[in-house]
Order: C-alpha cells, then structure tokens, then sequence
C-alpha cells in the first residue's frame, strides 16, 4: 500500500487557487461589507472568496485521500492518456511570436507586422520551406489587410 | 402575440437579406468549425463575437447560434472520415462511424448523420418554439430570491454534470464569480479589485476572456501536439443510405431527438452528455448490441440527431430564464448584453423580433444545413487537409485583431493572451473552463440578484424559504448535492457488512 508519489495536477493546482483566494479575499477586506439589511460593495466578494478558498482546501483534500489510497489492479485495461510534457519548445516559441506580433503591430504597423508574424508562427511549428514561408506572410498579410482594413473597417495600426 | 403569430414573425424577420446571409455565415462557419479538429465550437463562437459588434442585434444573434448547430453537423464528417472528432459531441460517433467508412459506407454515414441532424434539429426547434414561451409566461412571476435559487441549483447540477470532479467544477465556477467582480460595482459606483488600471473599471471583456480560454488555449494546444490526417475516401455513388439502413435508422432518430431536447434542458455539458446517452440506449435496445463497435449505423443515428436537438433544449433557459447553463449559451448570453438585450421572461414582450428571429432562423439554418452538407461533404472533408503549420497562424492573426477590434485598443489583446496561457494551464492542470466562463457570465447577475434578496426579504436569509418556488429549488439543490454522497457512503457500509 504505497502512496502515488508527488502532487496530482488538482491538487498542484488547488494549492495555487487557495493562496490566489487569500490574496483576493485579502484585497475584499477593503470594500465596505455593510449589513444584512444594506449589503456593500464587499459582501459579494468575501462570500466568493471564502467558497473559493474552501473549495480550494476541499479538492486539495480530496486529492491527498485519492493519492493515499492503494492502487488497485483493474479487471479491464484503462485506456493510457499519451504524455505530453507541460510546456514544449514548439508550443513556447509559437507562443512567444504570438506575444511579440501585438507589440510589432505598434511600431511597424498592421501589415508588416502580420506578414512577418504568419512566418514566425509557421516557423516556429517546424515549416522550413522559405517560399512556403514567405508566400503565407506575404499572402496573410494582404489578405488581412482586404478584410479587416477594408472591408470590415478595423482602425487597425 | 401567439405562437403561431410570434413564429410567423420571426420568418419575416429571419427571411431578409442581411440575417439569411448571417445565418448562412454562421452554418458555414459552424460546418467548417466542426470539421476541424482543434477549434472548438465555443472558441469559434469567442473569435466571432467581436465580428458581431458591427451587426444588427438580430444578425449577429443570428450569426453565432448558427456556429453553434452547425458545428454539431460538421462535428460528425471528421469522425467518420478520420476518426477524428470535431467537436466533444462527435466523439462518439466515431465508434460505429469509422468502422463503417472502413467498411466502405462512409457516404450513407454521414447521409444517415445529416438526415438525423436536420430531423432532430427541426423536432427540438418545434420544442424551443413551444416551451419557450411558456417557461417565460411562468418566469414573469420570478422575483430575484427565485432566480437566484434557480442559479444556485443550475451550478450544483452543473458541478455534477460536467463528467470530471465535482469540486473541481465548483472551485472554476467560483474562480469565474471572482474575476467577475473585477471592475465598477453597479450599485454602489466603487471600483473593486482594479488596482489603479484604468481599463479594469468596466471589467474584464467577456470577449477577450473566452476568445484566450478557449480558443487560444486550443491553439496552443493544436501547436504542441499538431494532429496528423488519414482520410476515409467517400464514393459519390455511396453517398446514400441504403433502404435497410434508413429503416434501421429510423427509431434512433426519433428516440435521439426526445432524448436530446430532454437533456438539453439540463445545466451542463449538455450536447456530449446526449450523444453519450443516446449511445447507451441504442446499444441497449438493439437486438444486435455485438454490432455496436463495428459500424453499426443506429450508433450514428442516434447520437448525431441527440446532439443537435440538445443544442435547441438547452436554448431554452437562455431565452426563457436569461440563464445560459452552457459554454455556447453564455457566448450567446454575451452577444445579447453586448448588443444591450438582456435575454429572460421580458424578452419575447420587450424584443419580439429578436426572440422569434432567432428561432425562425434557426429553422432557416436547419435547412440550409441540409442542402449544404449532403453535397458538400467532400469540399468540407478536404479543410482538414490544411496544414496545422498554416491554420493555426492564420487563427491566431484573426484571434489578435478581433480582440482588438473590440474597443481599438490592445489592452483586450493582453486579455486574451493572458486568458489563453490561463487556458493552457486548466487544460494541464485537468480543470475545465467552461464552469469558469458560466461563473463569469452569471456571477453579475447573481451578485444582483442576492443583494436584491435581502433587500427584500428586509436582511433575512431564511426568509427565501417562506417562497415556494425558490425553497423548491433550493431543496433540489440539496439533494442533487448530497444524493452521491449519501449513496456513496451507503456503498462502503454495505461493503464492509
């Protein structure tokens, strides 16, 4: 009777929601409660924050039980969920092209921006071919230009 | 205005230029949402609400319920053809689906899938035309200690409906509540939880918000395990379902749309549940259950027409309550308050044309789906050839702009990039959004509605219960909450005797 080893990803997350709640409900503490009769602007979230944080403390408990007790051999193989690591050097490098193409809208405009955009994102999920690049970016960003500058009229930098 | 009156109306209004091109847009959009695996049907609906700003109320209500059902239909092509859902709602469908595109009836699956579609659709339409109006007149009666007993009884049944933890689903609704109160409190003018950021003071966007939840989180998603393609080829000549298989058909549509529309009405993951449910009834009724795995074509029929009536019993609270207890309700939800409609018992007194719109062109869009599908299952078939190293730029361009586009600003961008990394992290963690985005939705609403209460009820809280129809709802919420644990405890102290 071996307990599973380290925390499962409820309770991993439970442990952020609850110091999360205490920090919300620490900034609540700040509005006026009221009474029961006037409630305030605080009652609401005191009441929220309070769920929140007990229900935090709940699923973290739930989860240590779970994890204390003994793993029992099913009669019908379970199906097994493939293991993907958390973050993968694909997903970040998509994401950090994802965060730079806003901030690149504001200096070098919407067009170019997008153009340079399509390429990195397609880039950064593995597309090599440099015309396949450059015809998605060139061809992207004139698209977006026809439909949001346009034809939907989107103030666009 | 009576029904049949009301109905007329909402044809009239549904049958101009602008809100047909809409309703065809939104089933256009939906089919093709459907088909793609990766981009769900609430994250599409997320990264075309703020398309929807420049629409007519009508067109733009129009426009996302058609995103909704048509994705239902769409759902279904990729799994039969690869065995691949769409949507969370077809996931079944590939059990017998699949195995009957192998057996070379791709064609009359899919025949037998849109023909369930469009039977059920209409059947839960009739049912939304119906009911609708008479749950409002009943509703008009509602004061705020009724609708707040409602809320609070649609979150304990969504908690134990959503198929993970129960806790889990109570700890995302009560998280969505929280981020809901960020921004200016309505009734007393202060601003709550903005910390000096200016663009906090009217809250964060619900646009934004469900646009990075869902629809960047998939993206990121689609990006760290692109999903590979092997398509079932569909034979013109197959495309039509043989006499045997329509007769063979012809029960599980019918008990699907029941069982759908019925289903629909419950808070929760509302379409997936009655596909499911559907499945384990045609199994169970079928004198041939050993078939079932292996292409049988009432595990199609079913499930596929379950989901699409459900999409119309779970209009229902939306409409009639103003409650939206599902993830594509609450977009809809944020369509109407976005256009300054606020759906519930007033809505059909105060905006007929809007409430009798909507159902006429989802009438309209059935059919539109039907004409559209049959022909064009190949052409649809084909989008999933496109490559994820393509698509997914092209979506996170137009997830960009359209957060933009919401108020010209960037601000709403970070929203949705920060919501989307939010997204990633629940998915990882195993904890669901969509109570999260109902808490959001409906937290307002029930801030408002308890401090009304007590108002009201001059400070008592007990005193909800001197009120029959909120004590009623109350006392289900206690028993739908405790049942499970009070069997559960009645196992093990059966199991230790």
């Amino acid at each position: 009777m071996r307990p599973r080893p380290g925390l499962s990803p409820h309770a991993a997350a439970s442990i952020v929601v609850a110091i999360l709640s205490a920090l919300y409900l620490a900034a609540a503490r700040s509005y006026r409660l009221g009474s029961l009769t006037n409630p305030g602007a605080g009652l609401f979230p005191i009441l929220v924050g309070v769920a929140l944080l007990v229900t935090s403390l709940a699923l973290f408990l739930a989860e240590m039980i779970v994890a204390r007790l003994p793993s029992t051999p099913t009669a019908v193989p379970t199906t097994v969920r493939p293991q993907t690591p958390f973050v993968d050097r694909t997903m970040l490098a998509f994401a950090g092209v994802s965060v730079l193409y806003p901030l690149a809208m504001t200096v070098a405009g919407f067009e170019i921006a997008t153009a340079i955009a399509l390429a990195g994102m397609s880039l950064a999920m593995g597309e090599r071919r440099i015309t396949r690049l450059l015809l998605l970016g060139v061809l992207g960003a004139a698209a977006g230009h026809l439909l949001f500058r346009r034809f939907l009229g989107v103030p666009l930098p | 205005m009576s029904v049949f009156h009301g109905l007329l109306h909402g044809f009239l209004v549904a049958a101009t230029p602008s809100n047909l091109l809409a309703a065809f847009v939104g089933v256009v959009v939906g089919t093709v949402v459907g088909v793609l695996p990766g981009i769900g049907v609430i994250g599409a609906m997320a990264l075309l609400l703020p398309y929807t700003f420049t629409l007519d109320v009508r067109a733009g209500l129009i426009m996302l319920a058609g995103i909704w059902y048509g994705a239902m239909y769409g759902g279904s092509t990729t799994s039969i053809l690869i065995n691949l859902p769409g949507e969370a709602a077809s996931v079944v469908t590939t059990l017998d689906g699949y195995q009957m595109a192998r057996k070379g009836r791709a064609g009359a699956a899919l025949a037998v899938a849109a023909i369930g579609s469009f039977v059920a659709g209409t059947f839960g339409l009739v049912g939304l035309t119906l009911f609708a109006p008479a749950l409002a007149n009943a509703a008009l009666a509602f004061g705020p200690p009724e609708f707040l007993a409602v809320s609070v009884l649609g979150f304990v049944l969504l908690s134990r409906l959503t198929g993970g933890s129960a806790i889990a689903s109570l700890l995302m609704i009560f998280a969505g509540m929280a981020l809901a109160t960020v921004g200016m409190d309505l009734m007393s003018g202060i601003n709550r939880f903005t910390f000096g950021v200016l663009q906090l003071s009217t809250g964060i966007e619900l646009a934004p918000l469900v646009m990075g939840l869902f629809g960047i989180a998939e993206i990121l998603t689609v990006v760290s395990r692109p999903y590979a393609v092997e398509m079932a080829r569909v034979r013109w000549r197959q495309l039509y379902p043989s006499a045997g298989e329509l007769r063979r058909s012809v029960k599980p549509i019918a008990r699907g749309s029941v069982l759908g529309f019925l289903v629909g009405l419950i808070p929760g993951p509302a379409v997936v549940m009655a596909s499911f449910a559907s499945y384990a009834i045609e199994r169970r009724l079928s004198r041939h259950p050993e078939e079932f795995g292996r292409g049988a074509i009432e595990g199609v029929a079913g499930p596929e027409s379950a989901n699409n009536s459900a999409t119309s019993g779970a209009m229902i609270p939306l409409l009639a309550l103003g409650l939206p207890f599902a993830p594509a309700t609450a977009m809809l939800l944020g369509g109407f308050m976005i256009h300054g409609v606020t759906p519930g018992p007033l809505l059909m007194i105060q905006h007929p044309d809007v409430f009798w719109g909507l159902v006429a062109s989802m009438y309209i869009g059935n059919m539109m789906l039907l004409v559209l599908n049959l022909p064009l299952v190949p052409a649809f078939a084909s989008i999933i050839r496109t490559p994820p190293r393509v698509l997914m730029p092209i979506i996170m361009v137009v997830s960009v702009v359209g957060a933009y586009s919401i108020n010209n600003r960037l601000f709403d961008v970070w929203v949705m990039l920060a919501a989307g990394a939010l997204g990633y992290l629940l998915r990882k963690a195993d904890l669901p959004a969509a109570p999260l985005v109902i808490g959001y939705v409906l937290g307002p609403f029930i801030e408002v509605y308890a401090r009304q209460s007590l108002l009201m009820l001059y400070g008592n809280p007990w005193a909800i219960f001197v009120r029959p129809i909120a004590a009623g709802c109350l006392a289900l919420t206690a028993v739908v909450a405790l049942v499970p644990a009070v069997a559960r405890a009645a196992r093990t102290a059966t199991r230790k005797v």
